[in-house]
Order: structure tokens, then sequence, then C-alpha cells
């Protein structure tokens, strides 16, 4: 677009205006006027304070009962754990096989990413049917939850493994262990750890949706108490907690990305 | 020789001296969703030991296949490839060293890494490769660029890293297929420049396949001129020019008159 | 494999997952109480489509992906075209949109409910709220996918302002934005289907938790494969539709 405002400005001869306030400040402004509206609009009653609460009483009643919030972010970041173990795991060694062997890749691959598109939510009630509403099923979900993204980039990683590498290999006397270990490996390496990013980020949303819809601790299950009983304010405080987790979570997995990705001289895009 | 003794040994106890590259009435159909595709047919020729042979054609003329069947890579619908007394059926990467097309150097590894690979893949003890990878990068003249990624070197650089890889093993033939074909005119002259200082001191048996007439006429001493696809050998054309080769011998009579007789061979094999 | 091998192969397996499903709870491997045997589960499904007060479900939760999707996507696509063809706006909001499409937005659920109480137009709402800014992003990925080159060659062939947004934008941009519509249905469907699952008195995903609640899993898991089967069906179709008009991308 640049090209052709460029062009339409030559034919018009005339310099472009600058903006009165500039992009970044423009961002700010908006940032703070959503701050704002947020502290205003249920204290001059312009929303119900039962739709928001003021963004100074969120945080007042966040720190005052910070001991529940940090108790039920234990418990979730416990289930959490074990669900990614499950999802990392599982997708990675899936999506080595998947990716790896030709059979398998053809025939089930398509198959599993059709299956990507079905909203996994509606299975939650099969889980808490089958064991319970309590840590078992929402680690199954989160698991489950995060296992596909896992699987689709891992397998991804893996098949588009650049065929000149393993001839080379191939020409230096390389079995095929040490294909597997030196070539495709390392090679696979940046778009596995972005299916590990995508894959733990879908972990962590799963864990806390299954809080949500039935669970009997975590702080999904604290957000949906606190609904009910219209504590807006905590409600607003919860959500802002696993925005936290999730940042944390991203930032991790970025920095170990970062280092994976070293030798490659570009990022790796994924999805 | 005296400073490649490492892997030298290994192999004359192995091999014995005599490394003839025979193929002998060498086939290859590739199974393709259309059917059967013949990428050479009935090909046969000898690249006698410590000779420096090119191999030009048409585009798609089945060079490469050719190339790959004598690294052991693919095999032989028919015929046979033989290297001394033995046929090829799998890599030798102690006998036969490949330097690919493009960089097949390996992102996630330095320079000296890259080099010392098909040492490391053999089992060999990590001072003696180090050791010897950076004896072969000084040989290129990239000794200070040893722990460079390949995203930090340039085209002509890596490909350099590339040759040093095929020569560390010491192996007594290079296939090299279309190896300065991405780099620029300049860079390419330099680099069959080096190739073929390195190549008087350590006399290889080279088989160079190639797109530029120019560089096949000027790096060998025999160019094997095959004909479009189905691709077979037209004509085996000696180079009668003088080593070592310089610049100026471009501009003799005999280099013209060679490089247009393989060009009027490519062109003639082109119609059907 | 030739693709009519592919696709029988793939045919296979899942028939064949079915009979493994099937044997395992004839057999006893499988409690069939907990695990209903699709001999089971596929006549329901059937029986599901018949039955007029699961088609007023499904039609309810059709009626909120589809306008949520109508109203959302040129919503997402403007957007997306605004920030990607504006140096300024682009400047000043990217950050924001990439940052909150990174974002796990189901846990806003509970906030819509407040705003919007338990009904249709929260149902809407989540589902916009879901799919808008994946929308958004590969609109901006689609404006960025115009190359300058080929805006330099139409000029240079002295292609009007028309012409060079009939014939480079438009072609160039569609294949991503398509792809963007196909993530945003996804993002939409699950939204929908989780806020009815979470609140509700009406829908697909109000019936699955349900009867997930009061163990009636023949019918939960005829619930979940209707589900599963619309979705996919939906996802398919763009997709192809994606594939046909990106051809040339390769």
């Amino acid at each position: 677009m640049t090209d052709l405002a460029g062009a339409t400005r030559e034919a018009g001869d005339r310099e472009p205006k600058r903006p009165l306030i500039g992009p970044y400040l423009l961002r700010m402004l908006c940032l703070l006027a959503i701050l704002a509206f947020w502290e205003l609009a249920p204290r001059m009653e312009w929303v119900s304070p039962v739709m928001l609460a003021p963004l100074s009483a969120t945080v007042v009643t966040g720190v005052s009962e910070i001991g529940l919030f940090a108790g039920n972010l234990a418990v979730t970041v416990g289930s959490l754990l074990l669900a990614l173990a499950i999802a990392i795991g599982g997708g990675a060694v899936a999506g080595l096989l998947l990716g790896g062997i030709k059979a398998l890749r053809e025939t089930l691959l398509p198959i599993m990413s059709s299956i990507y598109a079905v909203p996994l939510v509606v299975v939650y009630p099969v889980f808490t049917a089958w064991v319970g509403i309590g840590a078992e099923s929402k680690v199954l979900f989160g698991g489950i939850y995060g296992f596909f993204p896992m699987l689709l980039a891992t397998a991804a990683g893996i098949q588009t493994v650049d065929t000149r590498y393993m001839i080379a290999a191939r020409s230096m006397g390389a079995s095929r262990r040490q294909q597997i270990i030196h070539i495709m490996l390392p090679a696979a390496l940046p778009s596995i750890v972005s299916g590990v990013r995508i894959g733990a980020a879908m972990t962590a949303i799963g864990v806390v949706v299954a809080e949500m819809m039935a669970a009997t601790a975590g702080i999904g299950f604290l957000i949906t108490q606190n609904r009910t009983m219209f504590n807006t304010a905590e409600v607003y405080f919860g959500v802002f907690l696993v925005l936290l987790l999730a940042g944390v979570i991203d930032w991790a997995v970025r920095s170990l990305e970062r280092r994976a990705g070293a030798w490659y001289p570009h990022k790796v895009k994924m999805l | 020789m005296a400073r490649l003794t490492v892997v030298a040994e290994e192999r004359d106890g192995a091999g014995g001296g005599e490394a003839n590259l025979r193929a002998d009435g060498v086939t290859h159909v590739f199974e393709t969703a259309g059917g059967p595709l013949m990428a050479v047919t009935d090909v046969s020729f000898t690249v006698e030991e410590g000779t420096f042979v090119g191999l030009v054609g048409p585009s798609g003329c089945g060079k490469s296949s050719l190339l790959q069947m004598m690294a052991g890579l693919l095999n032989p619908t028919e015929g046979r490839i033989v290297m001394g007394e033995e046929e090829i059926r799998e890599p030798r990467p102690a006998e036969i060293g490949v330097v690919f097309q493009e960089s097949s150097l390996l992102p996630w590894k330095s320079a000296r890494e890259n080099v010392e690979f098909p040492l490391y893949l053999r089992g060999v003890e990590r001072s003696v490769r180090e050791k010897k990878a950076l004896e072969m990068l000084d040989l290129v003249g990239l000794g200070e660029f040893a722990e460079r990624r390949p995203h930090e070197l340039s085209g002509g650089m890596k490909q350099r890293v590339a040759i040093a890889r095929g020569f560390c093993q010491d192996p007594s033939v290079l296939l090299m297929d279309e190896p300065f074909a991405a780099l620029d005119e300049q860079t390419r002259m330099t680099l069959g420049d080096e190739l073929l200082q390195i190549w008087e001191r350590h006399k290889k048996t080279v088989v160079f396949v190639t797109h530029s007439l120019t560089e096949a006429v000027y790096l060998c001493d025999k160019v094997l001129v095959m004909s479009a696809r189905p691709g077979r050998i037209l004509k085996e054309i000696d180079i009668a020019l003088p080593r070592p080769r310089t610049y100026d011998l471009m501009a003799t009579e005999t280099f013209g008159r060679l490089r247009a007789e393989i060009w009027e061979l490519i062109r003639g094999g082109d119609r059907p | 494999m030739s693709g009519a091998g592919r696709l029988s192969a793939q045919i296979g397996i899942v028939v064949g997952i079915f009979l493994a499903w099937e044997a395992a709870v004839q057999t006893g491997v499988a409690n069939p109480r907990i695990v209903p045997p699709p001999s089971q589960v596929l006549p329901m499904a059937l029986a599901m489509l018949g039955d007029p007060e699961v088609l007023h479900h499904l039609w309810i939760t059709s009626a909120q992906v589809m306008l949520a999707f109508v109203l959302v996507a040129p919503l997402g696509v403007a957007i997306g075209l605004l920030l990607g063809e504006s140096d300024y706006f682009g400047r000043a909001f990217k950050p924001f949109f990439y940052f909150v499409a990174s974002v796990p937005k189901s846990v806003f659920l509970p906030v819509f409910i407040l705003a919007f109480g338990i009904g249709f137009t929260q149902k809407v709402a989540f589902g916009m709220f879901q799919a808008i800014f994946v929308l958004v992003i590969s609109a901006i990925a689609a404006a960025d996918s115009v190359s300058a080159d080929y805006l330099k060659m139409a000029r240079a062939y002295g292609a009007s302002r028309r012409q060079i947004y009939q014939d480079i934008y438009l072609p160039a941009m569609l294949p991503v934005i398509v792809e963007g519509l196909r993530l945003g249905m996804i993002f939409n469907i699950t939204g929908v289907l989780f806020a009815e699952m979470y609140v509700s008195r009406a829908g697909l995903g109000h019936l699955v938790a349900n009867w997930g609640m009061s163990f009636e899993m023949v019918k939960l898991f005829a619930g979940i494969l209707l589900a599963a089967v619309l979705s996919i069906a939906v996802n398919e179709s763009l997709r192809w539709y994606e594939k046909r008009i990106g051809a040339w991308r390769g």
C-alpha cells in the first residue's frame, strides 16, 4: 500500500500532513481511556456495578483475598503441570511417529488435522462422567486440549525436514538412527518448540475451562463460584490472574524458543 | 598426503589403491505418479583414477541421477556401477565423498562441526576429528570461520565448507553435483581455481556435474556429454589443455573449439 | 500412495476405530454403561436428527453461530485491512491485537455473562469475541502478503486504481483471508458451544452438558458425534474453498 499511497501523493504533489498524535501516543491514550472507563463507568453508574467492578475495587479486593486466590492458583498450576506432561510428551511422541512414518503421515495425519477442528469442549462431560469432577478430569481434559496442536506442529516439523540434508547424511554413511538424531530432530526443533508454545497455552486454557465448568478447586472454579454470587470484583481479579499465568507460560516457552532457534537465521512461523 | 594419514590408513586396509570408477550399461527408471520415467539409459564409461571428469548435458538429462548412483544413494534399474572390483550399491563415505548442489550444510552446526560430521558419524574420537576438520577448513581458507554457523557465511564460503567436508575423510573419489550452481560468476571462477589447486596436491578422482560449459572445459581432463532424457553418453571429449590451468587458456583457440564442440553436441542432442 | 488409495485407507481407519470400539464393548473390555457401543450411539445420533426437540436446540446453536459469523467477519476483516494498510493505525494498534490474540479468551466468558446475561445475545457476543482476533490478524497478514513488486509492475503497465484492487489485491489476499475466516469459524463454534455448556437454557452445548450430568451416555456420545461431524464439515468445506482459490500459492 505504501507504494500506491506514494503514487497518489506524487500525483497530488502534496506533502502528507504529520499526524497531530503519534501512533505510540495514540495507543497509550486508548489504553488510558480504557483504564479510566473501567474505573469511572461503574462509579458514575454508566454501567451496572454487577457488570463491571471499578479497577481500584478489583485490585483492592484481590489483594485482600490474596491467600484464597494464591491457594486456588496453586491447585491450577499443579493440575496444569500434569496436563502438560500428557500434552507435550504425548503430542511430541505421536507427532514424531505420524510425521516420520510415511504410511501414517498419509493416512492418519489428515484425520488428526480434521479432528483439530472439533470443539473439544463438548467432550468434557465424558471425562467428568468417567472420572468425576476432581483433578483427574481437568488434567485429562487439559492434556488432550494441548495434545493436538503439539502433535500437528511436531509432525509438520518432521515432514518438512529438507531432503537435501537427508541425502547428504546418507552419502556420509549415517545410519537410520543417526539420521533421526542428527538430522530430523534438530531440523524439526524450531517447529517442535513452537508446538510447545501453542500446546502449553492450549493446555492452560483446557485446565481453566474444565475448572470453570465443573471442579472443586482451582482458579477457574473460583471465578465461576464468584460469578454465581455476583462478586464482580473477584471475577475480574481471577480473570486477571489467569491472563498472568498464560503470560508467564508464554514468556517461559519463548525464552526456550530463542535458544532452540538460535541456529536458525529467521523465526519459524507456525499456524 | 602425509597429513591425511588418519583416515587414509583405514582406507588402504579396506580397499586397496585401485579406484577406477566404472559404469556398465547403467539404466535408471523412476516410478512416478504418471508412470515410469526413464532417467538414464544404457550408460557406460570409465573414470580413471586421479582424473578430473566432467558430466554435462541439458537440464533433466539424468546427470544428477547418475551421480547419485555413483554415490550409492540410488541403485541402477539395470547395469552396475563398479569401483575397482566392487559394485556400489550403498554409500561408501570413506571412499566416496559427495559435495552437493547449493548448501547441504546443517544450519544448526558450525562450519567445523559440519566438516567433522562424517567422521563423527563413524565414531572417530573428538580431538582427532576436530584437528582434521580445522586442517580441512585451513585448506579451503576458512580457518578463521570454523565456529561460524552457515547463515553467517556467504554462499561461496558455504560451498568451501562443503568441499572441506567432502575432502575430510580423504576419500579416493569426490563426486560433485553442480557444487557452484548457486554462486555468482566471479565466485565460481575463484572456487574452481581453488578446487583445482587442492586437487593438484591431492589428486583425487573427481566427477563434476555442471551446467557451465566453460567450467567443464576449464576444470576437467575429460568431459562426458549427455543427451536429453533419457540420458545417454553422446561423446567423451578429452580436454587436451596443459595443467596447471590458468585464465589465459580461456582465450585460446583450443578452449573455444572444445567449448563449441560440447555445445553443438548438447544442442543436437536436445532434438529428437 | 495414490489419492484413492489414501482415501480408502482413511475410511478404513475410521471404520476400524468404530469396529474396535464396538468389539471392546461386546467383549466386555469396556463397560457399556461408561462407553456405549457405536451400535447404540450411531442410531441415536440419526434419531436425534429426526427429533424436533433436538433439532430445535441444534437450530438455536446454528443461528447463534451464523449470526455471530455474519456480524464478525466483515468487522474483523475491515479492522485487519485498516491496520495492515494504514501505517499510522497499524503502528498504533497492531501490538494490541497481537497481544490479545495470544491471550486465552475462554476465561472471559463469566464477564460476558455479567455483561449480557445468559441468553442468545451473550452467545453471539462471545462467539464474535472468540473469532475476531484471528480474523484481524489474518487480514493484517493478507494485506502484508501483497508484494510491492506486483504493485510496481501493475503501475508500470498503467493499471487503474480499480484494476489494482481487483486484479492484484483481491486475488493475492483472498486465500489468506479465507484461511482466517475458517479459523475464526472454528473459534466461533467452540465459543458458542462452550458458552452453552457453561450456563444456558438452550442449544446443543446445553443438551450435551445436561446429558453428561445425568449420565445419559448414549445421548452424550451421540451429541458429541453430531457436534464433531458438523464442525468437521464446516471446516473441510472452507478448507476446500481456501485450497481452490489459493491453488496458485502451490
